[in-house]
C-alpha cells in the first residue's frame, strides 16, 4: 500500500500543539496492563505470544496480537477478569490488508460498561484455510458478527451454532471483501456490469 | 418442530413444569409473566389438554408493515405463543463496506446517509469523526456546535418516528400524525441548512458543509420552545394510555445480562436499567460541556427492561436533546465552519475506531488507511444490526401479537441492519 502518506496538516510542534484526536483516549485500556492480565500466571497465554502493535507514527489506538488458537480462552478472561470486564463485543471485523498477504486479521472491538473502557485484540488466520474458534459462548452477540465475517471473508468459526451467510444471498459465490475477489458478471441472469 | 414420536404415558400426573427460581432463561427478577414464561413441553401439554397439537412455522415479513422494512422473521408458534424465531436479513444489502474500499474518502460520505436513513446527520458525524481522528485535524468550534445541534435535532426526529410507528404497530393511529407534524418542522430546518430532507451529507470531514443561514438558529430556538409543549401532549396521548400500557408493560422483558451479552446499546440497553450513554461515558465533540440526564428504564409500569421502558427511554431522551440544543444555542459563537482540507484527500496510514451515540445505539466506524486516497477497510458497526440479534432470545414465550410490540420497541432501521 506503500505510496507515502502526505498529511494535509503540518506536523504538530510541541505538546501543546498536538490535536486532541491524536492522543490515546482516556478510556482506552492500557495495552501493557492488558498484556499483563492475559499473561499472568494461570492466564490463557504466555507473554511471548502477545505482541503490542502501536499502529501508525502516533498511535491513535493499539492492538494486541493474540494467538488465534487460544482466542476463546482469551476472550473469556477478558470478559470475566475484574480489571477487564468486557461485557460487550462491539464488533468483529475481518481485515484483508493487501492482496499479497497470506494472512487475514480478525479484530475484536470490546467495550466494558462496568469499567468504561475499550480494547482491541487481533488474531491472524491463514488466508488459504481461515479457521478460528468461535467466541459465541463468551458473547452471544458474536453469533451474528461471526456470520458476517464468514459471509465477507470466508473465515470458518469452529463450533459456531449456525454458520451461514447473513447479508449476501445464500447462493452467492465468493467472499466479497477479500482483496482478490472478482466481481461476478451476472447473478441469476441479472447483468452486474 | 416435528411432533415427538414418543407417546406420553397416559397415567402420569399432569403437572405444570415449575422451574426453581434462578434457573431457566430468566432469573427471579426478570421473569416474564409466569403463564407464558415457558411453553409447556410437548408431552406435558398433551397430558394437560388431552389433544395433540402441532407447532406451526410461519413467515412474518419481508413485507409485513410491523417489521419496519424488509425483515423476514421465521416464527414457530404453538397456538398463540411464539416458541422460536429466526430473523432473515440482507434484503437491502448494498455492500456499504465494499463500496467504502472502492471510493475516495470524501466520496463515501453520501453512503453513510443511507444506513440509518432516519438519523443521517448522526451517521455523517460518526464517519467524519473516524476520518478526522486519522487525519488529526482540529474542527472549528462553531462547526462542532452546529454538528451537535443537527445531531440532536435528528435524534428527536428519529425518536419521533419510533414513537409514531410504535403506536401504529399497536393500533394507535393518531400519534403517528402528530409525530410527523413535529418531524416535518425538523426536516424543514434541515432543508434550510443543507438543502436535503433525508440524506444530508451535511456534516463533512473537517466540519460542516456551510454555515447556518441567517435566522436559522432563531428558528431552532422557536422549535425547542414549541416542542416542549408538544412533548407533553404526546406523553398524554400514548405513554399513559391504558391500552398502550397493557400492550407493552411486562412484555418482551430483556434482562441486563442478555442486553450485555447480545451487545445491545442505546435505548435498548438503557431500557434494561443500565445508564450507559456514550455522550456521557466517553464524551466526544462538545458533549462534556452540556448538562443533561440519561433516562433509564425504571419498571414504572411493569418490569425493568420491558417494552414500555424502552419506549419511555426514547420519550425522555427527546427532552434531554432539547436541553442540549438549548445549551448549544446559548454557547455558539461566530467563526469558521470547515477546516481546510485538500480535495484529493490522503489520509495518513493508521486505523481508528470511533463509536458515537446514535439514536439507536453505538454507531461504530472502524477505518484502516494505508496512506492512500482510499481506505483499506471501512467497517461499520450498526446498532440496529446488533439490537436485532436479540430477537431469537426475546421472542420465545411471548404471544404472537406481542412479537410486534417487541420488534417495535427495539426500533430497528433495516437500512442499517443490511448496510
Amino acid at each position: 500500500m506503500a505510496s507515502d502518506p502526505k498529511p494535509t496538516t503540518p506536523e504538530p510542534k510541541g505538546a501543546a500543539a498536538v490535536p486532541r484526536h491524536w492522543l490515546p483516549s482516556p478510556w482506552d485500556h492500557s495495552l501493557e496492563k492488558l498484556k499483563a492480565t492475559l499473561s499472568s500466571p494461570g492466564g490463557p497465554c504466555d507473554a511471548n505470544d502477545l505482541k503490542i502493535v502501536p499502529w501508525g507514527a502516533k498511535q491513535c489506538e493499539g492492538y494486541i496480537d493474540v494467538p488465534a488458537a487460544k482466542i476463546a480462552d482469551i476472550c473469556k478472561v477478558l470478559r470475566d477478569d475484574p480489571d477487564c470486564r468486557y461485557e460487550i463485543v462491539m464488533c468483529i471485523s475481518g481485515v484483508d490488508y493487501s492482496k499479497e498477504d497470506d494472512k487475514l486479521a480478525i479484530i475484536y472491538h470490546l467495550l466494558s460498561v462496568a469499567n468504561n473502557q475499550r480494547a482491541q485484540i487481533r488474531a491472524w488466520v491463514p488466508k488459504a484455510a481461515p479457521e478460528i474458534d468461535t467466541v459465541e459462548g463468551v458473547w452471544a452477540a458474536a453469533n451474528w458478527h461471526e456470520r458476517e465475517t464468514y459471509d465477507f471473508f470466508g473465515v470458518v468459526f469452529r463450533g459456531h451454532s449456525d454458520l451461514r451467510r447473513i447479508l449476501c444471498p445464500e447462493d452467492w459465490v465468493g467472499f466479497p471483501l477479500l482483496k482478490d475477489y472478482e466481481f461476478p458478471k451476472e447473478y441469476h441472469g441479472i447483468s452486474c456490469v | 418442530m416435528v411432533p415427538s414420536s414418543e407417546t406420553p404415558a397416559r397415567g402420569a400426573a399432569a403437572t405444570l413444569p415449575v422451574k426453581p427460581a434462578g434457573q431457566g432463561d430468566y432469573d427471579e427478577d426478570f421473569n416474564l409473566k409466569p403463564k407464558f414464561a415457558t411453553p409447556l413441553a410437548r408431552n406435558e401439554r398433551e397430558m394437560v389438554m388431552d389433544v395433540r397439537t402441532q407447532d406451526m412455522e410461519m413467515n412474518m415479513g419481508p413485507q409485513h408493515p410491523s417489521t419496519h422494512g424488509v425483515l423476514r422473521l421465521l416464527l414457530r408458534v404453538d397456538g398463540e405463543i411464539v416458541t422460536g424465531a429466526v430473523p432473515y436479513i440482507g434484503y437491502i444489502h448494498r455492500c456499504a463496506e465494499k463500496i467504502g474500499e472502492s471510493v475516495e474518502w470524501i466520496q463515501y460520505l453520501p453512503y453513510t446517509d443511507r444506513y440509518d436513513y432516519l438519523a443521517a446527520m448522526n451517521n455523517n458525524l460518526g464517519y467524519s469523526m473516524a476520518v478526522e481522528k486519522l487525519l488529526g485535524i482540529e474542527i472549528p468550534e462553531r462547526a462542532m456546535y452546529i454538528r451537535t445541534i443537527c445531531a440532536e435535532l435528528n435524534r428527536i426526529g428519529s425518536h419521533l418516528i419510533a414513537f409514531g410507528t410504535y403506536g401504529l404497530d399497536l393500533g394507535a393511529f393518531t400519534p403517528f400524525f402528530y409525530s410527523f407534524r413535529e418531524r416535518e418542522w425538523i426536516l424543514s430546518l434541515f432543508e434550510k441548512i443543507c438543502g436535503a430532507r433525508l440524506t444530508y451529507s451535511y456534516i463533512r470531514i473537517g466540519g460542516v458543509f456551510n454555515d447556518s443561514p441567517p435566522g436559522w438558529l432563531e428558528e431552532v430556538a422557536a422549535f425547542c420552545n414549541d416542542f416542549e409543549e408538544k412533548w407533553k401532549e404526546y406523553n398524554d396521548l400514548l405513554s399513559e394510555n391504558s391500552i398502550f400500557v397493557s400492550r407493552t408493560a411486562n412484555v418482551g422483558v430483556i434482562s441486563v445480562e442478555d442486553a450485555l451479552a447480545f451487545g445491545l446499546t442505546g435505548p435498548c440497553l438503557r431500557g434494561s436499567g443500565i445508564a450507559y450513554d456514550l455522550r456521557k461515558a466517553q464524551p466526544y465533540e462538545l458533549y462534556n460541556k452540556f448538562e443533561f440526564d440519561i433516562p433509564v428504564g425504571s419498571g414504572r409500569k411493569g418490569t425493568v427492561g420491558d417494552c414500555w421502558d424502552r419506549y419511555d427511554v426514547r420519550m425522555q431522551e427527546m427532552r434531554e436533546s432539547v436541553k442540549i440544543v438549548r445549551q448549544c444555542l446559548a454557547g455558539i459563537q461566530e467563526g469558521p465552519t470547515l477546516a481546510k482540507l485538500s480535495a484529493a484527500l490522503r489520509v495518513p496510514a493508521g486505523h481508528a475506531y470511533v463509536g458515537i451515540e446514535n439514536p439507536r445505539g453505538e454507531l461504530g466506524h472502524f477505518v484502516i488507511s494505508g496512506g492512500d486516497k482510499k481506505a483499506i477497510r471501512l467497517r461499520v458497526r450498526g446498532p440496529s444490526f446488533c439490537n436485532l440479534s436479540i430477537l431469537p432470545k426475546a421472542l420465545p414465550g411471548t404471544m404472537l401479537a406481542d412479537a410486534v410490540a417487541v420488534i417495535g420497541s427495539i426500533d430497528i432501521v433495516l437500512g442499517e441492519v443490511d448496510r
